[in-house]
């Protein structure tokens, strides 16, 4: 079949970012990487669409597909659905995997993946999606703002207090295996 | 170094590596698939009034070209009530079924059935109507939103819908009645004249269709 410049171009985006799209997407999910996956797929399809007036500059373009990103898992949380069960090949092996204790504002001994997920769960869709492009993404307030439909000060207030919300988490989380540990 | 950074990249499984390789040929491939729905649905419009006259109808295949030819939807038997310019009206009754994703209707014309719905339109075709292809709209009554390249009406004016004002434009045995709801979004009902539909009961089911979130608008 041949390829146009639209299908060459957007093959070369996809070529640069799909992976790192699809990691920051679990990010949004909260591990869930079934729907990460999903999000990205959707996200790129309307990508292809729109690309024509999106390819002008590759930000841009980046920026359109978190937008689609955030807006369709935004809609998915939304929507009452069954819940997708996560199959693994193998149960992975970072339980009760020690981290060092400098994570900066965050005064936890030691974390693991499944404990961060499990508190990226626990905040708002937007609040978590406001962390994300914030500090994942490093976008900016004004960009997070835009991303989000919302106002500058809406984004300040959501990212201090999901990553508050988030330090809190992980504390308690920490706790309540110091607890168990020592009735081990 | 950000901190929190790290701890949200504790929560990826697997770290992300440059030597990754990516074949974007899927997603070429969907891309291609939703433009190309797109186009189709863009020109649902068109197609229907350019199939007026025809001796043989004609649906679109899926690379926008005509396929193959299909029969007129048999008129159900159901009761109808005459209307001045002598075609019969189809009630409108209350819809019971499962609504699809992106439009609900509050009623249907009786003896109709949702074929199906995408985001970007809901079409309700005749019982037994052997064309069920949803990218079909020849001789169904479609609901969609304005496509994004499309200008709101400025004439036809015609009855209101939920108090906003609705625009009817008729083209050939098509009846196309656009209006604009609360949010601003234009939403278009398409619907044949087979229905003997006036513009009062054109916008009393229009007062029923309930566009939600995930519905689009289509290109072109």
């Amino acid at each position: 079949m041949t390829r146009s410049p639209r299908d060459e171009e957007f093959s070369a985006f996809v070529q640069a970012r799909r992976v790192e799209l699809v990691r920051s997407a679990c990010l949004l999910t909260a591990g869930d990487t079934h729907l990460a996956e999903d999000l990205v797929q959707t996200a790129l399809a309307r990508l292809y669409v729109a690309w024509p007036r999106v390819r002008r500059s590759g930000k841009q373009a980046i920026a359109y597909t978190w937008r689609i990103v955030l807006h369709a898992h935004i809609d998915e949380v939304r929507r009452p659905r069954w819940k997708r069960e996560q199959y693994v090949a193998d149960v992975p092996d970072e339980v009760d995997l020690p981290r060092s204790g400098d994570l900066g504002g965050f005064d936890v001994a030691w974390v693991n993946g499944a404990a961060v997920r499990a508190a990226l769960a626990e905040l708002a869709p937007r609040m978590r999606a406001a962390v994300v492009l914030r500090h994942w993404l490093d976008f900016s307030v004004e960009e997070t703002a835009e991303l989000l439909n919302c106002s500058e000060g809406t984004v300040k207030s959501q990212t201090a207090k999901g990553v508050a919300r988030l330090r809190e988490l992980l504390a308690a989380g920490e706790s309540e295996d110091v607890k168990e540990r020592s009735h081990q | 170094m950000n901190t929190v950074k790290d701890v949200l990249e504790l929560a990826l499984d697997r770290p992300a590596t440059a030597e990754q390789i990516v074949d974007p040929a899927r997603d070429v491939a969907r891309g291609r698939a939703l433009l190309r729905r797109r186009r189709l649905v863009a020109s649902g419009g068109v197609a229907a009034a350019a199939a007026v006259g025809a001796l043989v109808p004609v649906i679109l295949g899926a690379g926008g070209a005509p396929s193959h030819p299909i029969t007129q939807p048999s008129q159900p038997a159901v009761s109808t009530t005459p209307v001045k310019n002598g075609h019969s009206s189809i009630k409108l009754v209350a819809f019971t079924g499962d609504q699809v994703p992106g439009y609900q209707v509050a009623e249907v014309p009786e003896g109709w059935v949702i074929q199906g719905g995408t985001p970007f339109a809901l079409v309700i075709g005749a019982k037994g109507d052997p064309d069920t292809n949803v990218d079909s709209f020849t001789g169904k009554l479609v609901v969609m939103l304005q496509s994004r390249d499309a200008s709101p009406p400025t004439s036809g004016q015609s009855d209101p819908v939920n108090g906003h004002p609705g625009f009817l434009d008729v083209q050939g045995d098509t009846q196309i009645l656009t209006f604009q709801r609360a949010d601003s979004r234009w939403v278009v009902i398409q619907a044949p004249t087979s229905l003997g539909w006036d513009a009062a009961k054109l916008a009393q089911f229009a007062s029923g269709v309930t566009v939600l979130g995930n519905a689009q608008p289509s290109r072109g």
